[in-house]
C-alpha cells in the first residue's frame, strides 16, 4: 500500500513537474510570439503615426499654397520668383489682383522656385512641387474625365514631402472660381430704353437663378492651354489664339461654362436706375454704363465738342481708337467696369456673344477700332460677325447705325475677337 | 507541488491577459488606421453623441453613427466608411456590435448597409461613446487659443471569457475644422473636392432637342415628382433650364451647349415674373408665353411635355 502510495505520490510529482515545465515552455513560446507581435503592432502604429504627420504637413502646405493662389497671401519663398515673373507678365504689376488664380503666372513662379517651407507645431518642413506632364500646375478640363473623378475646370499641383528615403505626395486641386460676378436676382432688359413709351420693351428676370459672369475676357494664355485638351478645333486665323465662334463655345465648355449671351451682357452693362429695387415697374436703360446722365459721360461730351481732347483717364474708362499712342491698352482698367464689376463695357477689343434674340447680331462694336465720335460707343450697339473669318469683311452692322467709319487698316490685318463665358449653378 | 501548480496557473492566466491586451491593441490599431487619415468626419446622431455620454438607449437598433471620408496612404484616392452601432439589449442579454461598412461618395449610410457587408466588426460591446471636442492639451502656444479638434472614442466590451475591457482613444484632427452645421468636421479648403465621385460625363457638342439627342439632367413629372435628381454638373457641354412644365418654378434642365431660342430648340427662360404675379392673365402654353422667348420670327410653343420649344 505504502509503496503504492509512494509510487502514486512519485507519479503525481512527475505529472506536476511535467505540467509545470510544459506550461513554462508554452508560456515562453507564447511570450516570445506575443513580444514579436507586439513589436509589429508598435511598428504599425508608429508607421501610421509617421504617415499621419506627413499628411498633416502636406495638408498644411496645401492650405498655405491655396491661400497664396486664391487670396494672394504672401509666401516668402516665392518672392524672388515673383519679381522675375512680373517682368514677363508686366501688365500684372499695375493689377496685382489679377495674379490670383492666374495659373500661367503661378506656373512661372514655381519654375523659378518650386520649394517652400511649411511651419507646423514649431517645426519647419520643405515641400516641393513636382511636375506633371511638363507643368507644375497641370490644367484639368471640365470636359474630360480624370482618374480622380473630380469635376470641373481647374489646375492640379503635386506636393511632395521627403523624409529620408521616404516620400509622401499629395495632389492639390485648385478649382478656379475666381474673377466671376454673381448676377443679382432682378428684372433686366435688352437694348436701350430711355423713354416710357418705347418700342423696345424686351425684359426678363433671373429671379431664383444663380448666374455667374466672367469678370474678364479670356486671355491668350488660357486659349493656348485649352488647345492641349481640345484637338477638334478649327483654326482659320493666323494667330493661335484666334478662335471661331464654334471654338469659343467649345472653350467655354472646357471650363464648364457657356459663351456669354446678349441678355446677360446687357444686364451687366446697363446701370440700374434704382439698385435697391430688383423689380421696378419701368426698366429704363441708358446708353452709358457709368451714369444715367449723358452730360456726365466724357464720350458724350467729346462728341459734342470739336477736336481731340481725350485724356489718359478717359482712355482707362473706354479705350477707343484715339487712345493708341497715349496709353498702352490693358484689359484690366478698373474704370471701365460696369455697376456689376465686369469690363470693358465700352472700348477695348471687339467682343463676341451668343444672341438668342437676333442670332446674327453677336458682336459688341464699341472697340478700339473706332474713334470716340463713332456711334458705336454705347451699350447695345451690335454688329454681326460671321463666326469663321477674321477680316473686316466678316463683320456687318445693323442698318440703324448707318455706315460705320471702319478704319482702313482693318482690311489689312486680321481682327482679334474677344469673348468670355458665364455659368449657371443649381437654384 | 502546490506551488508548482499555482505558478503554472499564474503563467497561464498571464498568457490569457497578454492575449486580451493584444486583442485590445489590435482594435486600437485598426481604429488608428481608420480614423487618422480622415479628411471629413460627420457625426450622424448629433444629439446623442456630442454629450460624450455612453449610448445605452434604443437597444437592438443598428444606427449609422459616424461617416468618414478618408484619403488613402498615397494621398491620391478617396474612400469612406460608415460606423454602425447595434446597441446592446440588456433584457435579452444581447451585447452590442460596432460595425464598419464601406461608404461610396454620394451614398448615404443606409444605402451602404444595404449594398455591402461590414469589413470589420467589434462584437460584445457593452457601451460606446463618441464625441468631438477641442483638444485641450494641444492649446496653441502663445496665442492661448484653443487647440484643434479631436474625436474621442470609448468602447466598453467583453473580452475573451467575459472579461470587461475598454478602449479609449483620442485622435487629434489638426487640419479639420467644424462646419456651420456643427456635426461635420472637414478640411475647410479647396484642395479636395469632397463631393467628387466617379462619374460619367454626359452629352456631346452636337446634341440638340430637334434631334432628340439632348439628355435631361433634372426632370420632374406631371405630378411634380422628381424623376431625375439634379445631376447637371456631369454635363460635358454645360446645361440650361427649360422653361415650361407644369410645376411652377421647378423647371426641367437639359445637358448641352446653350442653343435656347434657336429654331426647333427649347425656348430661353424669361424668368419668374409671371409665376410670381408680376405678369397676369397669360397662359403659359399660349403663343406669347411669358415663360420663354425665342429668336426673332419664332414663337415659343409647348411640346407634349409642356416644355417650351421655339418654332
Amino acid at each position: 500500500m505504502s509503496s503504492l502510495l509512494k509510487t502514486d505520490l512519485k507519479g503525481r510529482k512527475t505529472i506536476a513537474l511535467f505540467a509545470t515545465v510544459f506550461s513554462l515552455l508554452v508560456s515562453l513560446i507564447y511570450l516570445g510570439y506575443s513580444n514579436n507581435s507586439e513589436t509589429e503592432q508598435r511598428d504599425l502604429v508608429k508607421q501610421s503615426e509617421s504617415q499621419y504627420l506627413a499628411r498633416e504637413i502636406l495638408l498644411e502646405g496645401a492650405r498655405v499654397f491655396e491661400d497664396y493662389y486664391f487670396k494672394g497671401t504672401h509666401i516668402e519663398d516665392f518672392s524672388k520668383g515673383e519679381l522675375q515673373c512680373l517682368e514677363k507678365f508686366d501688365q500684372l504689376k499695375a493689377f496685382p489682383d489679377r495674379k490670383r488664380c492666374y495659373a500661367p503666372f503661378v506656373e512661372c513662379v514655381l519654375k523659378q522656385s518650386p520649394v517652400f517651407q511649411v511651419n507646423l507645431g514649431g517645426g519647419k518642413y520643405p515641400l516641393s512641387f513636382i511636375k506633371q506632364n511638363q507643368h507644375f500646375l497641370s490644367p484639368q478640363s471640365h470636359t474630360m474625365k480624370d482618374k480622380w473623378g473630380q469635376l470641373g475646370y481647374g489646375h492640379q499641383a503635386l506636393l511632395e514631402l521627403r523624409d529620408g528615403d521616404k516620400q509622401f505626395r499629395l495632389k492639390v486641386f485648385l478649382k478656379n472660381n475666381c474673377h466671376q460676378k454673381f448676377l443679382p436676382h432682378r428684372f433686366y432688359g435688352v437694348k436701350e430704353r430711355v423713354k416710357l413709351k418705347s418700342d423696345n420693351m424686351f425684359e426678363w428676370d433671373n429671379l431664383g437663378r444663380n448666374i455667374y459672369l466672367d469678370q474678364f475676357q479670356v486671355t491668350e494664355e488660357e486659349i493656348l492651354e485649352w488647345r492641349e485638351f481640345d484637338t477638334d478645333w478649327n483654326h482659320s486665323g493666323k494667330r493661335a489664339y484666334q478662335l471661331t465662334l464654334r471654338d469659343m463655345h467649345r472653350f467655354c465648355s472646357y471650363k464648364g461654362k457657356q459663351l456669354m449671351t446678349v441678355p446677360l451682357w446687357d444686364a451687366a452693362s446697363f446701370l440700374p436706375l434704382v439698385l435697391d429695387d430688383p423689380t421696378p415697374l419701368n426698366l429704363f436703360r441708358y446708353p452709358y454704363p457709368w451714369s444715367i446722365r449723358k452730360s456726365k459721360v466724357f464720350l458724350h461730351k467729346l462728341k459734342a465738342d470739336e477736336g481731340d481732347k481725350i485724356s489718359k483717364d478717359n482712355c482707362k474708362q473706354a479705350y477707343v481708337k484715339d487712345c493708341k499712342g497715349k496709353l498702352p491698352y490693358s484689359p484690366y482698367f478698373d474704370q471701365s467696369k460696369s455697376w456689376l464689376g465686369i469690363g470693358p463695357i465700352l472700348g477695348g477689343p471687339l467682343e463676341v456673344f451668343r444672341n438668342p434674340l437676333r442670332d446674327k447680331f453677336n458682336l459688341k462694336l464699341s472697340s478700339f477700332h473706332f474713334g470716340f465720335k463713332s456711334k458705336v460707343h454705347a451699350i447695345g450697339r451690335r454688329g454681326a460677325w460671321s463666326g469663321v473669318g477674321f477680316a473686316a469683311s466678316d463683320i456687318s452692322v445693323d442698318t440703324n447705325l448707318g455706315p460705320l467709319d471702319f478704319p482702313s487698316s482693318l482690311s489689312q490685318e486680321e481682327i482679334n475677337f474677344a469673348f468670355r463665358c458665364y455659368k449657371e449653378e443649381k437654384k | 507541488m502546490r506551488i508548482f501548480l499555482i505558478i503554472s496557473l499564474l503563467i497561464l492566466v498571464s498568457c490569457k491577459s497578454q492575449k486580451e491586451e493584444q486583442f485590445a491593441a489590435q482594435i486600437k490599431n485598426n481604429l488608428i488606421e481608420l480614423f487618422l487619415p480622415a479628411i471629413e468626419l460627420e457625426v450622424l446622431e448629433q444629439g446623442r453623441f456630442n454629450t460624450g455620454e455612453s449610448l445605452e438607449s434604443f437597444p437592438s437598433l443598428n444606427f449609422p453613427m459616424v461617416r468618414a471620408k478618408i484619403l488613402n496612404e498615397n494621398f491620391d484616392h478617396f474612400s469612406g466608411f460608415c460606423l454602425f452601432y447595434l446597441m446592446p439589449n440588456n433584457k435579452k442579454k444581447k451585447p452590442g456590435v460596432i460595425s464598419f461598412v464601406e461608404n461610396y461618395p454620394g451614398e448615404d449610410c443606409f444605402e451602404s448597409q444595404r449594398e455591402r457587408e461590414p469589413f470589420w466588426e467589434i462584437s460584445k460591446v457593452e457601451k460606446f461613446e463618441v464625441s468631438f471636442a477641442r483638444d485641450k492639451q494641444l492649446r496653441i502656444k502663445n496665442s492661448g487659443s484653443l487647440g484643434p479638434y479631436e474625436i474621442f472614442l470609448k468602447i466598453d466590451f467583453q473580452g475573451r471569457g467575459s472579461r470587461k475591457e475598454f478602449i479609449a482613444e483620442r485622435f487629434s484632427l489638426q487640419n479639420l475644422k467644424r462646419k456651420r452645421s456643427r456635426s461635420i468636421l472637414t478640411f475647410p479648403h479647396k484642395t479636395f473636392d469632397l463631393k467628387a465621385f466617379p462619374y460619367t460625363l454626359v452629352g456631346d457638342y452636337g446634341d440638340k432637342y430637334e434631334n432628340k439627342s439632348q439628355q435631361f439632367c433634372y426632370q420632374v413629372d406631371k405630378n411634380c415628382q422628381v424623376i431625375k435628381e439634379f445631376d447637371c454638373d456631369s454635363c460635358r457641354y454645360g446645361w440650361t433650364y427649360v422653361p415650361g412644365g407644369e410645376c411652377g418654378e421647378d423647371f426641367n434642365a437639359v445637358c448641352g451647349v446653350d442653343r435656347c431660342g434657336e429654331r426647333g430648340e427649347f425656348a430661353c427662360p424669361r424668368g419668374q415674373a409671371y409665376l410670381r404675379g408680376f405678369v397676369r392673365d397669360i397662359e403659359p402654353c399660349s403663343q406669347d408665353s411669358p415663360l420663354g422667348y425665342c429668336q426673332e420670327g419664332l414663337v415659343p410653343i409647348c411640346d407634349e411635355n409642356k416644355n417650351l420649344v421655339c418654332l
